[in-house]
């Protein structure tokens, strides 16, 4: 039984017999592989695929049906090979991207070396700019359309013709054609909605950025006001500080103005009581004259000495340094307590020392006698001679100034 | 009763004497012996103070050492001998006891009474 010639087999026939005068001729190679992937003998369409890129390697539409005989059987990396030549000449080569895409499904279905694992992935993240897409969905759909009305045309004429193989043969490849054409139409749509899906996330990332810019600026111009107002606030308690100080600087001062002045006015009224004091003492020291001369001759007595409670000397009878004795006096009224001792109101002391005798009589309760002796005295002819004068110097000592408390405990 | 308080006791059969006492530098009572009811701790308190101002002055006036102190109130007299220790032997008499008689007993008495560590 004879096979029927089909168009294709017609055309193989021609494209065989233009090869066999002129192996290297370009479009009967590119036909001859056409027909043959038709016509399902792939290895046929190989070769002459090869030959042709071996002969023209920029010819993509071979390098593409090459590619895809490759990875229609499962030779993966001479598939990758041609792939990534013809994408590195034109990255947005559409009908290359789907190829691309069907590679990379079959390296992550199989078990491949990793390398290409590798080398696919350079690829992974290719996406053709807006611009591109554009211009590759208008030619694509312009090719659609003419490819349309091709078909169209072809189908009528197949329909008139009936039977011719040439016809046919044409309605095939331009159906072929377009199957291609509605295919890479159908991946730059999946670009498009990638490229949208992107846009859409830099516009987001983008907003995100400016909101992160602006929220910055906002942060930054918030920290730039908490640092003025802290400044401000600064100044204000240094300025409210030093205010402060400077007013009780003034207290301070004016305090010490005013006590001064208060000193200066006690001391004042100190210094007219002391010199009413001095004047009433220069007067009744005359009065007392007459009775410590009759002391002084009592044997032993080396100096008498009237003081006041808190140790001015009223009459003494030398010129001698008196102020040990006045310091005794007061320290000693201090040291032999009041009334409130229990012991009643001490009336005289006497203190023997291995080099002197001290006796001292209190003659009111401001004013006192002290008698300095000799070592040996007889302190009971003393303490009689004192008891003997002791009503006329209380009534000398009578017209003596009162000596104020206060006095007393300067 | 203690010996020394049996001393304290003998000075109190001179006529007028109310009582004795030993009194250290700080004013604390060693030992005493009172005829009749008396704050010691006031006396003590007062021959102390009396003894240190005493010890100034003679330092002042260069007086040497405060041998004996005698101090005359309304109604009773205190006299304080200074012993070694710088303790004080002090006895307390009415304003008519014969002070020199207390004064000869009491310097009778002072070597026995320091042999007691007073």
């Amino acid at each position: 039984m004879s096979e029927r010639v089909t168009p294709l087999d017609e055309r193989i026939e021609e494209a065989q017999k233009i090869l066999s005068e002129n192996p290297d001729d370009v479009s009967a190679l590119m036909a001859y592989g056409e027909a043959n992937l038709l016509r399902g003998r792939a290895l046929e369409a190989m070769k002459s695929y090869q030959r042709l890129v071996a002969i023209q390697p920029d010819t993509v539409d071979a390098s593409l049906a090459l590619g895809k005989i490759y990875l229609d059987n499962g030779l993966l990396t001479e598939a990758f090979g041609i792939v990534s030549r013809v994408l590195d000449a034109a990255p947005a080569n559409i009908e290359g991207q789907i190829l691309l895409r069907r590679l990379q499904k079959s390296v992550k279905n199989g078990n491949v070396a990793a390398d290409l694992e590798q080398s696919l992935a350079r690829y992974k993240d290719y996406l053709p700019s807006g611009d591109e897409l554009r211009a590759q969905r208008e030619k694509l759909e312009a090719e659609r359309a003419a490819l349309d009305g091709e078909i169209a045309d072809q189908q009528r004429a197949v329909e008139e013709s009936r039977s011719e193989p040439a016809v046919e043969f044409t309605l095939q490849m331009s159906r072929a054609r377009r199957a291609r054409v509605e295919e890479a139409i159908a991946e730059v749509e999946q670009w498009e909605r990638h490229y949208h899906a992107l846009e859409e996330e830099r516009d987001r990332a983008l907003r995100e950025e400016e909101q992160r810019q602006q929220e910055a600026r906002e942060a930054e111009e918030a920290e730039r006001l908490r640092v003025e107002d802290e400044e401000r606030a600064r100044q204000q308690a240094e300025a409210e500080e030093a205010e402060r100080q400077r007013q009780e600087e003034e207290a301070r001062l004016q305090a010490e103005r005013e006590a001064e002045e208060a000193a200066a006015a006690a001391a004042a009224a100190v210094n007219n009581v002391l010199r009413e004091r001095e004047e009433a003492y220069e007067r009744i020291g005359h009065q007392l004259a007459p009775l410590t001369s009759t002391l002084m001759k009592t044997k032993g007595v080396i100096a008498v000495l009237v003081l006041s409670r808190d140790g001015h000397v009223v009459h003494k009878t030398d010129d001698g340094d008196s102020s040990k004795y006045a310091a005794f006096v007061t320290d000693a009224i201090q040291a032999l307590g009041s009334e409130g001792d229990g012991l009643g109101v001490w009336q005289f002391w006497v203190l023997e020392f291995s080099k002197g005798i001290l006796v001292l009589q209190r003659v009111s309760a401001d004013y006192y006698l002290l008698v300095v002796g000799q070592a040996g005295s007889n302190f009971g002819v003393l303490t009689w001679t004192i008891e003997k004068n002791k009503a006329q110097l209380e009534s000398v000592l009578a017209d003596a100034p009162p000596i104020p408390e206060e006095d007393s405990a300067s | 009763m203690s010996e020394l308080k049996k001393i304290l006791e003998n000075f109190c059969k001179l006529e007028g004497v109310r009582g004795a006492l030993v009194v250290g530098s700080d004013g604390a009572v060693q030992e005493s012996f009172m005829e009749r009811e008396t704050n010691v701790d006031t006396v003590a308190r007062l021959v102390a103070a009396g003894a240190r101002l005493g010890e100034t002055t003679a330092g002042a006036l260069a007086l040497d050492t405060l041998n004996q102190s005698y101090v005359q109130y309304a109604d009773v007299s205190v006299t304080s001998e200074v012993l070694g220790s710088r303790s004080s032997l002090v006895i307390l008499a009415d304003s008519g006891a014969n002070l020199g008689r207390i004064r000869l007993e009491i310097r009778k008495n002072r070597k026995i009474i320091e042999g007691f560590g007073a």
